[in-house]
């Protein structure tokens, strides 16, 4: 019987691949519920992937951002309290932040606020047991000593009410030019010096003003820290 | 052998082709209608006794190369069913059967070919060749469903039989 059915099987062949190429055309609409089915199945599975892949995401992100901020620790020669930041006003009108360390973990009132490499963020304005408020230097209230490099040119960094920050009274006779740095220079003992600010965007007076007036754009990610350091005194 | 006979020989083997590509494309465990079981009923009716005899003999010896059954159970089945679908359309009813005496018939000899099955394991198993079939594994409710598939294949058999023999035979 083996030969012939190898011989039927031969014949069949060609019968065989045209039912296949029907069945498989045809089993869409007969397997419609199974592949409904299925395809609940595999979206649930695509959402719980890309929350995995989500979370996998803001893991290597975090990983990143704690890796820089160690690095930062192990390099500053200030005392830094590591801090998360907890709220943050998705407009930003009170132009602070809320960050999960206060007096208990040794955070005052009038310390400044760093990010990781060094760039300054802000001051803090309130402290309670466990958490801090700080005024980002884009709040008007804020007023930083600052210092341009390379030009040594020294002045005032004030926010512009959330919108930026401007460098103000700095003399005439100094040279400020677009892309200088600005650093704190430490007067008035509030913020440590060397903690970047920006960086010169525009001079914007020149004429008959007193003071020259410059507009910087922040170096730190105001609105995407995560981590930031208190700097103790 | 006739131009007729030569027809319905080919006309056999292409159903056999058929039979055996569906059985292997969709799986010998799902309901596929009797194709060539169908046709020697269509040849029952339709040819002599003799060649019918002998089409219908020839037809179940073809389902025996893939038959998992005790040799010969399907030629059994093949050759009775064609002597009761020959001797009905001769001496009970016409030959030139209705849409219902049709339907009517392919619905009994479909019945049918499930209880000759079972009676020729049974003398089979008297004979010490092999066990007997358990009637429960041929009787179920996917015996009205291959009904319903034969009643429809059998209508499209006859339709391509006319066809391929419209010249050849006369009318009844």
């Amino acid at each position: 019987m083996d030969w012939t059915r190898v011989s039927v099987n031969f014949l069949n062949w060609p019968v065989v691949k045209t039912l296949e190429k029907f069945q498989s055309f045809t089993s869409v609409f007969f397997n419609i519920r199974e592949i409904a089915e299925q395809n609940s199945i595999l979206s649930r599975q695509v959402e719980e992937l890309s929350l995995e892949v989500a979370r996998g995401q803001k893991a290597k992100n975090e990983n990143k951002l704690l890796s820089e901020a160690l690095g930062f620790v192990s390099q500053s020669n200030h005392e830094l309290i590591p801090a998360q930041v907890i709220t943050f006003d998705i407009f930003n009108f009170s132009q602070t932040v809320s960050i999960n360390r206060g007096r208990n973990h040794g955070v005052e009132e009038g310390l400044a606020v760093v990010a990781s490499k060094g760039l300054l963020v802000g001051v803090v304005t309130e402290v309670l047991d466990h958490t801090s408020q700080v005024e980002l230097i884009t709040s008007s209230a804020v007023k930083v000593n600052a210092e341009v490099v390379p030009s040594g040119a020294s002045g005032i960094v004030r926010g512009e009410h959330g919108l930026g920050l401007l460098l103000d009274l700095v003399s005439q006779d100094e040279i400020i030019n677009p892309k200088d740095r600005v650093i704190t220079s430490g007067l008035g003992g509030q913020f440590p010096k060397n903690f970047l600010i920006g960086e010169v965007h525009e001079v914007i007076s020149g004429g008959p003003e007193l003071f020259l007036q410059a507009s910087i754009i922040p170096a730190a990610n105001l609105r995407g820290n995560k981590i930031v350091f208190v700097v103790k005194k | 052998m006739s131009k007729i006979q030569i027809k319905i020989f080919l006309y056999i083997c292409a159903i056999f082709l058929l039979e055996s590509a569906l059985v292997k494309v969709y799986s010998p465990t799902r309901l596929l209608p009797q194709l060539l079981f169908i046709l020697s009923v269509t040849i029952a009716i339709r040819r002599p006794a003799v060649e019918g005899l002998w089409f219908s003999f020839f037809a179940g010896l073809l389902l025996e190369i893939f038959s998992g059954q005790f040799f010969g159970a399907y030629i059994f089945v093949l050759v009775v069913n064609w002597g009761v679908v020959f001797f009905t359309t001769r001496k009970i009813t016409s030959q030139d059967i209705s849409v219902a005496s049709g339907a009517l018939m392919v619905a009994i000899s479909t019945l049918l070919a499930v209880i000759i099955l079972y009676l020729y394991s049974l003398i089979c198993s008297f004979l010490r060749l092999g066990d007997r079939l358990a009637f429960e594994s041929l009787w179920s409710f996917g015996i009205f469903w291959l009904i319903v598939f034969n009643l429809a294949s059998f209508h499209i058999m006859q339709f391509i039989y006319n066809i391929l023999l419209r010249n050849d035979e006369k009318p009844f």
